[in-house]
């Protein structure tokens, strides 16, 4: 079995912990960045997983339609990459290589975000607002079998989010891999 | 650790000349060895179950033929070659063979669907052919 991650997901409404990690690209990224957007989307993602793998073009597609409007996307991939070799930072870095992706792909090596996000499995989102306040956790859509859903959990929550709106359905189930922890937590 | 999945049916008898007495004589004897391997940390094996159900049922198989094994920990992922769950094995073959390069791991399966899609779960398509592959090496 693998270790548990904290039991505990972020409450909706709250600000969320702030987080400084490196990219695929070079930098360093941080969440709370000085530059405000008008709403950022926090993915637990991965390479392995067939769920996060499903929906990923979804996901990708969202980031470009929104980015026109404020919205940031940062895709974190948290898993242990000593047993996960798949989700190591050069493999990280490989696949974006292969095919840009219109977000920072970041390493959480230390699974810290992962533990204090609560975050237990890949794909993971969190919408936030401008204050960076959580206003959606879940899933992209209903199924990543049909892409014809098009993310539209997601798509949804940023609309109502960017309109100042309560979120109508704040928190959907999540489908996917389990975040794979260090063996020794 | 290997159990028999939950008998759906069980009790009732097939009327005669009715088609799942007819399915019931095509029967292959012995039954056709399928073993699922799941490991629990994939939400995947209820999906891949549905699935599988519907193919067995197509050649008159009930589901309660598969053996369920759950692989835990990584020696016994290695030991079996386990690349992810769930793997489906007909007669000791993998349903849909991994490539050779795949390394063994407790994680959930990816799979190509014959759209090029990725799944968790394999293609349909691809369960019936190792079914039906299997019984016609039966003769």
């Amino acid at each position: 079995m693998p270790a548990a991650g904290t039991e505990t997901p972020l409450p909706l409404g709250e600000r969320v912990p702030d987080f400084d990690l490196p990219g695929t690209d070079g930098a360093r990224h941080r969440l709370g960045d000085a530059s405000p957007a008008n709403a950022t989307v926090v993915v637990f993602t991965c390479n392995h997983c067939p769920y996060a793998l499903a929906w990923h073009d979804r996901i990708l597609a969202v980031a470009d339609d929104y980015a026109a409007q404020g919205v940031r996307f940062l895709a974190v991939n948290p898993n242990d990459a000593s047993r996960y070799p798949a989700d190591s930072f050069e493999a990280m870095q490989r696949r974006v290589r292969e095919k840009p992706w219109p977000m920072p792909y970041l390493h959480d090596e230390s699974q810290g975000v992962a533990r204090a996000w609560g975050a237990a499995v890949t794909p993971e989102l969190y919408v936030l607002d401008a204050d960076l306040q959580l206003r959606y956790h879940g899933a992209p859509d209903a199924d990543h079998g049909d892409p014809r859903l098009r993310a539209a959990w997601l798509r949804t929550a940023l609309d109502e989010v960017l309109a100042g709106r309560p979120v109508s359905h704040p928190a959907t189930r999540l489908l996917g891999c389990s975040v794979k922890w260090r063996p020794e937590r | 650790m290997s159990r028999g999945l939950a008998p759906r049916g069980v009790g009732r008898r097939p009327r005669p000349g009715s088609l799942s007495a007819m399915a019931a004589a095509l029967r292959p004897n012995p039954p056709l060895d399928i073993e699922v391997l799941t490991w629990s940390g994939c939400p995947s094996t209820p999906a891949l179950l549905d699935d599988l159900r519907v193919a067995l049922a197509e050649i008159g198989l009930d589901v309660t033929a598969v053996r369920m094994t759950a692989v835990e920990d990584d020696a016994e992922a290695q030991r079996r070659h386990f690349v992810g769950s769930p793997t489906v094995l007909v007669e000791g073959r993998d349903a849909v063979p991994p490539p050779p390069y795949e390394a063994a791991a407790l994680t959930c399966r990816v799979y190509r669907r014959r759209d090029g899609s990725i799944s968790p779960t394999p293609d349909p398509l691809d369960l019936r052919a190792a079914l039906n592959g299997a019984l016609r090496e039966r003769g």
